[in-house]
């Protein structure tokens, strides 16, 4: 997504840091019962967030409560009563023929059926205008969550917003608008749908992290603060919250009817290179799949991406992280315009703007974790899809409202699907950080989980010098400088020309795209 | 021959032919692409469709439409008269039939996408296709056999697709035993029925057998029936079919299969008729399955099983409607009811999904769904009720200890006979299906 943004406009800049955004919270939104962490799994969030209508549109939220629990239990009482003795006789065989509609659409046409449906939804459960809870309001803070601080200080906001942008390198040079990009993913019919979630979010949606941090760095004293902190938001800045949805390439962007009227040209330059960059990551992405045809055009991939989230017969609605193999933490700039065919997680980090490595620790702490945990899983469930993973996907069965099972039964079943895994290639990953050997050891060394991730060889590491580029590779513990002659990169127009027709593996390019130094920037 | 004897021949026929050429093609060792497959098969079903609404058109307007070829094979007086028919009662189920084969073959196309199988499954599609519309537009019990093993047989490899693991196939062997033994039923009706009336057609009235023989010949059909329909004391078998893809369990054990046996009887209706011991039977049958699926549903944990017990249920009590005479409420029950499951099943793995949405809707608090009926009983009953519905009734125990370990015990005592009796070394082993259908039931029971 990163390279298709940066082909679609040479002079927007992007940069990428886990998902959660540095705030770890509780969230409810205005349709959750109760919030939910959205947060890395091994961090405990200690303040809490909910979305609340506009003062104008409580009303709204009102009717459209009641009536989402009125088609609930309506929902909920049609699916167990055609389970039951007496109820079940009468459902059946008075309105059971009404099911063939859905399910005619839904094979048919799902992607027209899908839109049929949310235009029933546009229609007769109209979404409110919502703003988050952004402030500390320290009588209510006990109440209202057990245990939970309500909302952030603005001392507590500066904190995280700082902490993403400054090991991230994006601390001046500010472009007039900034998105912050979440990420999650919906599919249809699907046991294993949170697992093309956000890592980072635990396993959930990241959009309202993005939508609270860009709400957080756009507020006056919050900005002030950063200033003492070295990193200097120009007035004209302005950030919006956003989410990527990584199964139909859809991109959301949020509070858009705060943004400063003087803002509005940017606004829509902005969507439209999100558009342009999303069609084009689809038609990517759609090179691996093989009932999309070779030769579509972006248009149709986009289609193609579209009615595979929403077709309730496909067990790989995308392949996610799949063929996910090496992690790269440092600047963009060494690796803007290389085709790494969406292997690799890239994690902005500058070293010089770190002379005490404290951002550095801070994002390997999340980073090595979230990036390995993943690569292994993915490595496990390949190497031995039956025991580490949980086989083909066809004749799973939900059982307990918990997990899978094969069949009538069988143990529950762990890990990935092979479907998920099929192209996957199993390597342990590597992690290049662009630093020098003896401070990522320092880092390393102070790191009890780190350790043991690169000590029992789960992980890979190398680094590679921000001054003299030269690159150091671990092996048995102990930096040592690489040396192999390289082969030069094959160089490409575009990514396209590079992907083209091809459905395999692809090496690494070289894409020779124009560009210029300033510019917008993303996540 | 008219327009609509030919479309009714091109119906039954067309999934038939695409079996035996694909499946020939594939002998000689060329494999169709999926593209190609799904296609040949949307086409096909479309055209079915097509076929059974001008028929429906048809029947409405007009009589019966019959199409008679003559005899297979003639043996002495006995003849296997190849006769199709359609009237009111058949064309409903040739509807559901060709549009649940062709709504389950486009899922399939691309839920089996990439999948080893993916011929096997369609092939075996088709085959399942022309079995069902066999049996729903045959003119005799004779022809109405063939499509019912057809469709049997399919049953029981679809249920055993993944070969490559255990349970599947020895789930699949143990459907396979009781389909084969309650279809000894349907064999000796068809053969009583020729030799008490001398036909087994039903093209133009009904075999006339009358007293004790009608209510033979009923009891026959009705072992058949239940066995199909899984209902007490055969419903073990139902839970286990699950085994497959969710496509096949779907068109199987929700939709066709599974309302098949209840065909039958629906065809027997002058006979049962006639017999209010055979017509109390049925209903009694119905009645205890309509329980024992209500209860062992309400324990059971995963969505398939559950759904399949929700399935037995509802033909339970279409049962019941058939013993009562009640035809027509019948079979709009069965339409309704495959037409839900169907769509239930495919949207199986959902569960997990619907829940959360559900639960959000009203607000979190969906475990409270009012009373349940069983907790009207004392605390006792119901810990002992909870654990016969864990067990299904201990249904599968029943079968094994008092008919199948008797049967074994049986065959063993005839075959130490042999041995002692004949000089020859050979030894009648029990073979690996013998032995899988022994071990099956006792496995749970432990």
């Amino acid at each position: 997504m990163r390279r298709a943004l940066e082909e679609a406009h040479p002079f927007l800049e992007t940069y990428s840091a886990a998902g959660y955004f540095g705030v770890a919270v509780d969230y409810r939104g205005i349709d959750d019962p109760h919030g939910a962490a959205l947060c890395p799994v091994v961090v405990k969030p200690e303040h809490a967030v909910m979305e609340r209508p506009k003062p104008g549109d409580s009303q709204l939220l009102e009717s459209r409560r009641w009536r989402r629990r009125v088609l609930g239990l309506l929902m909920r009482n049609s699916f167990v009563s055609s389970k039951t003795l007496l109820r079940g006789w009468l459902s059946t065989s008075a309105l059971g023929l009404l099911s063939a509609v859905p399910l005619i659409g839904n094979l048919l046409a799902p992607r027209r059926f899908a839109l049929l449906r949310d235009w029933l939804n546009q229609a007769f459960l109209p979404e409110p205008r919502t703003e988050l809870t952004l402030m500390r309001n320290t009588k209510q803070s006990q109440g209202a969550v057990s245990g939970l601080l309500m909302g952030f200080t603005p001392e507590e906001k500066a904190g995280r917003v700082a902490s993403v942008l400054g090991p991230a390198g994006l601390v001046r040079g500010f472009a007039r608008l900034v998105v912050i990009l979440g990420h999650g993913s919906s599919s249809l019919n699907n046991p294993h749908e949170s697992a093309h979630d956000c890592g980072a979010c635990g396993g959930r949606r990241g959009g309202p992290n993005a939508r609270l941090f860009a709400a957080m760095a756009n507020r006056q004293e919050v900005r002030d603060r950063l200033r003492n902190k070295g990193i200097d938001i120009p007035p004209d800045t302005w950030f919006i919250g956003g989410y990527h949805d990584t199964c139909n390439d859809d991109v959301e962007l949020f509070d858009l009817d705060a943004i400063p009227s003087t803002h509005q040209p940017d606004l829509d330059f902005i969507r439209s290179s999100l558009d342009r960059a999303r069609a084009q990551n689809a038609l990517e992405r759609a090179r691996r799949f093989e009932s999309c045809p070779a030769d579509a055009d972006v248009e149709r991939a986009l289609r193609h991406v579209e009615e595979r989230s929403e077709h309730l017969a496909q067990p790989r609605p995308e392949y996610g992280h799949c063929t996910n193999s090496v992690c790269i933490v440092g600047r963009r700039s060494m690796t803007r315009g290389l085709f790494l065919d969406r292997r690799a997680f890239l994690v902005s980090y500058d070293a010089d703007l770190d002379p005490g490595d404290e951002g550095l620790s801070a994002l390997l702490a999340a980073a090595v974790p979230v990036c390995a945990g993943i690569s292994l899983e993915y490595y496990f469930s390949f190497v031995d899809n039956d025991r580490y993973g949980c086989g083909t996907k066809l004749p799973h069965n939900v059982t307990s409202l918990m997990g899978v099972m094969d069949g009538h039964a069988s143990d529950l079943r762990t890990g990935l699907p092979w479907q998920m895994v099929e192209i996957h290639e199993p390597v342990r990953i590597l992690f290049v950080v662009e630093t020098t050997p003896d401070r990522l050891e320092k880092v390393i060394g102070a790191s009890a989980p780190l350790k043991r991730l690169l000590e029992n060889r789960w992980i890979r590491l190398a680094t590679i010098d921000p001054a003299s580029a030269r690159v150091h590779v671990c092996r048995d513990g102990a930096f040592e400088e690489f040396h192999e002659d390289l082969e030069r990169l094959p160089v490409a127009l575009s990514s396209h020309e590079w992907y083209a027709g091809k459905l395999q593996h692809l090496p690494m390019a070289w894409i020779q795209t124009p560009r210029t130094a300033t510019g917008d920037r993303l996540r | 021959m008219n327009a609509f004897q030919d479309i009714l021949i091109l119906v039954v026929v067309a999934p038939g032919l695409i079996f035996a050429v694909f499946a020939l093609l594939w002998l000689l060792g060329w494999t169709p692409s999926e593209h190609f497959l799904s296609g040949i098969t949307g086409l096909t079903f479309s055209a079915c469709t097509a076929g059974v609404a001008a028929l429906v058109w048809k029947i409405t307007s007009a009589s019966n439409i019959t199409v008679t070829f003559g005899s297979w094979f003639a043996v002495g007086s006995y003849h296997f008269p190849l006769v199709l028919m359609v009237d009111r009662l058949s064309v409903p189920f040739l509807a559901l039939a060709a549009v649940l084969s062709g709504l389950i073959g486009q899922f399939s196309a691309t839920y089996l996408h990439r999948e080893s199988g993916f011929l096997r499954f369609f092939l075996l599609l088709h085959l399942f296709a022309f079995g069902s519309l066999l049996a729903f537009a045959a003119g005799s019990f004779d022809l109405l056999a063939a499509g019912w093993e057809i469709v049997g047989i399919t049953s029981v490899l679809l249920i055993g697709f993944f070969q490559q693991r255990r349970p599947p196939v020895e789930n699949g062997l143990y459907v396979f035993g009781i389909y084969r033994a309650c279809d000894i039923g349907l064999l000796v009706g068809i053969f009583a029925m020729h030799h008490w009336a001398g036909t087994a057609s039903f093209v133009g009235g009904f075999p006339t057998l009358t007293g004790a023989r009608a209510v033979i010949v009923c009891l026959l059909l009705l072992l058949a029936a239940s066995g199909k329909a899984a209902q007490v004391p055969f419903s073990g078998w139902l839970p286990r079919a699950m085994e497959g893809p969710t496509p096949s369990s779907a068109i199987f054990y929700g939709a066709i299969s599974i309302h098949a046996g209840a065909y039958l009887l629906l065809r027997a209706q002058p006979l049962l008729a006639q017999s209010v011991l055979a017509s109390a039977l049925v209903i009694l049958i119905g009645a205890t399955t309509a329980i024992h699926g209500t209860i062992v549903g309400r324990a059971s944990s995963d969505a398939k099983t559950s759904l399949a017990y929700a399935t037995l249920t509802q033909v339970g009590i279409v049962f019941i409607e058939i013993g009562l005479g009640w035809r027509w409420l019948a079979v709009a029950h069965i339409l309704g009811n495959a037409t839900v499951r169907t769509m239930q099943y495919l949207r199986a793995p959902s569960m997990l999904h619907d829940y959360h949405q559900m639960h959000s809707a009203v607000g979190g608090e969906l475990s409270a769904t009012g009373k349940q009926i069983e907790e009207m009983l004392p605390a006792r009953v119901q810990l002992w009720l909870y654990r016969w519905a864990l067990d299904r009734g201990h249904l599968d125990t029943i079968l094994e200890r008092w008919v199948i370990a008797p049967l074994l015990q049986i065959s063993a005592y005839l075959s130490r006979q042999d041995c002692t009796r004949t000089p020859s070394p050979t030894t009648i082993r029990p073979g690996r299906a013998v032995q899988v259908f022994a071990s099956g039931p006792a496995q749970r029971s432990n």
